[in-house]
Formats: structure tokens, sequence, C-alpha cells
């Protein structure tokens, strides 16, 4: 049985899909602004969401809540744009995270172009999730924000699950460090 | 190097303190990674211990995404409405074509009210017919260009649409009157 908002929304009407703007967009601005980790590309990514279920509105069978079908959604479109967006794949971004892993370079697990942060003083969350590199970004957004299990995380971004906990593992750390 | 899961019981108050240096850090976390019971350990330590990520959308953000869809229904419905008022246009050409050559006087004809009139030539009833359906395919049109206009008052794209139609409404008119004249 589809939410009767979802389907007045389904025939066109404008002022349901607004209420279903309003009923998500909390959450998918969360995911989207922890995938890209900037304000102004999470607002063009929300748009992209949104623009996008519109689009699909019709193919929606209501055989899941449509919640999870506009974060799915979501997650496909943000991942799809932040991979457009990189000149290395999130999957090479990753390789190189493990590289450091392993010690090698210990001063870059941060995103390069995240801005800067004033020596001692603590960051909020937003800020401290930007600093991440894109990749451990990704999996800590996937797991904590999104609820996603590992076995998927590594599916959807091509890593093994292993990795995936061990970045999510480094992610929560570096962000306790950054906001303490 | 790989460490045991003794050596994370271990350690892990002082993971959880923050105190553990980084590169062990690093190496307890890799083996949680691959050993099930250090990683639950290593959860349950560490639970709770973030805030939860929940920033508010910018205030702006509701009406930029509602016109972006606006926008993009639009220019999926444009390019249609576009195609009709091109189509009218080759049938009000066919009705030129089709209109009997020798037409009797015929009452005033308005719109899609247009009636069907006594005329000489094999062709004339399908011009008639012709015409009625351009007159209706036309207030089709103009009927959606005008909802959409009430959507986005204002818009150039729909008003030109618009004046189009209207245009080939009154050629259509003018055709209808001259081959009944």
């Amino acid at each position: 049985m589809i939410d009767p908002t979802v389907a007045a929304a389904q025939r066109g009407d404008e002022g349901a899909f607004a209420a279903l703007y309003d009923a998500h967009a909390t959450p998918i601005y969360a995911l989207c602004l922890g995938l890209a980790g900037d304000r102004t590309a999470a607002a063009e990514l929300v748009q992209d969401v949104f623009v996008r279920a519109w689009e699909k509105l019709a193919t929606f069978r209501g055989e899941s809540a449509f919640g999870t079908w506009l974060h799915r959604l979501a997650v496909n479109v943000a991942l799809e744009s932040v991979r457009r967006g990189q000149r290395r794949s999130l999957r090479v971004q990753i390789a190189a995270d493990l590289r450091l892993d392993d010690g090698k370079d210990a001063n870059t697990p941060f995103d390069a172009a995240a801005p800067s942060v004033e020596p001692g003083v603590a960051m909020d969350l937003e800020r401290a999730i930007a600093r991440l590199s894109a990749g451990m970004r990704a999996v800590f957004v996937l797991h904590d924000v999104e609820g996603y299990q590992h076995a998927e995380i590594g599916e959807r971004l091509g890593i093994a699950e292993g990795t995936s906990k061990a970045h999510l593992f480094r992610a929560r750390r570096l962000l306790r460090e950054m906001l303490s | 190097m790989t460490i045991d899961c003794q050596v994370v019981a271990r350690d892990l108050d002082a993971y959880r303190d923050g105190t553990l240096h980084a590169a062990r850090c690093e190496e307890l976390e890799a083996h949680a990674a691959q050993c099930d019971a250090c990683l639950m350990q290593l959860e349950r330590v560490t639970a709770g211990m973030l805030p939860v990520f929940a920033p508010t959308p910018p205030s702006t953000l509701r009406d930029d995404v509602l016109r972006a869809v606006a926008v993009r229904r639009r220019s999926r419905r444009l390019p249609r409405l576009a195609r009709t008022a091109g189509a009218l246009a080759a049938a009000a050409l066919l009705f030129v074509m089709l209109r009997p050559t020798t037409a009797p006087p015929a009452p005033t004809v308005a719109d899609s009210t247009i009636v069907a009139v006594p005329v000489s030539g094999a062709s004339s009833a399908s011009a008639d017919e012709i015409a009625r359906s351009e007159f209706r395919a036309l207030d089709d049109a103009a009927r959606e260009l005008q909802a959409e206009l009430t959507r986005t008052p204002g818009d150039a794209e729909l008003t030109a649409l618009l004046r189009r139609i209207d245009d080939q409404r009154a050629s259509l008119r003018r055709q209808v009157q001259d081959a009944r004249s």
C-alpha cells in the first residue's frame, strides 16, 4: 500500500511532493553533506536527489518504505556525483588510505581540499567530517549515518569488507581527535 | 605487524581514552577488522563517543529544490507542446491544400465550434474535419500551456508558445473563412 502523500505526488501533486521534501530533507541533506564534505556541493546534491526522485516517482511501487527508497536513490546519486567530481575514484582513494594505514605517510588521512582549521580550536562534527579523506568519509557516512552494513559498503565502494571496518574505526578515531 | 586479541584487550582503555599511539591504534583497528570478537569490543568501548550528525539544511534549499523540480518537469513538457505547435503548422498547410476550390458562402466559423457546411468538391468534408481537429488540438495545447503558466507565472518560453498557438489559431480561422468566401 502506497502512502497517500506519495501517491498524490505520483499523480503530479506539487504540494504532496513538497510535503515529501519536508519529511525527508534533513536526513538526505546529512547524507549529501557527509559524502560531499561541502555545503554548496551538498545543496546541489540534494537538488539532484529530489529531481531524480521526481523523475522516478512512478517506479516506486511501495515494496519498501518511501524513505528507504529515497535514501537508496540518494546514496546512488551522491556516490555517483562524488565519483564524477574526483579525478581519482573512491576505490583508488581508499587504496591510498590503506597505504597510509601501512604507515608510509601518516600526514594525509585528510582531504587536502578541506578548509584549514586553526590549531587548538575544536571543530564541529560537520567540519571534522569534511576534513576526512573522501574514502573514509564515505565509509563513515554510509555506516554511521545511513546504517549500511560493512558488506554492502564494501560492495558499493568496491572495497573489502575488512577495509570498510578498518576505515570506519579510523574515521571515528580521527573525528574524536578533531573534536576534542 | 599483526597483534593478537590479548594486546587488543590490554590496549582498549587507552584506545578509548585517546592515549594510545596512532600507529598502535591503526594496528588495533586492522586487527579488529579481521576479528569479530575484537570488533565487538572496539564497538563497545567507542559507542556513543561521537555526536549525532544531523546538520540542518539551509533555509533556501526547499525553494531551490522545488524550483529545480518544476524546471525539470517543464523541460520535459515543453518539447511535447512545441512539437504540438509544429504539428499544427503542418496540419494547417494540409488544410490549405485540401480546401475546396469553389466554396459556397459559409457562416462565421469560431475555433473548435466550427460547423460543417455544404461545400462542393470531394475534399471539402476532409478540410472541415481537419480544421475542427486543428482547433481542438490548439485549444488543448493552449489549456496545457495555461496550466503550466499558472505554476510558473511570467515564463517567457511558455508565453512565446502560447502566442504561437494564438497566431496559428488566427491563421487557421482566416484560411477557413477564405475557403468559404
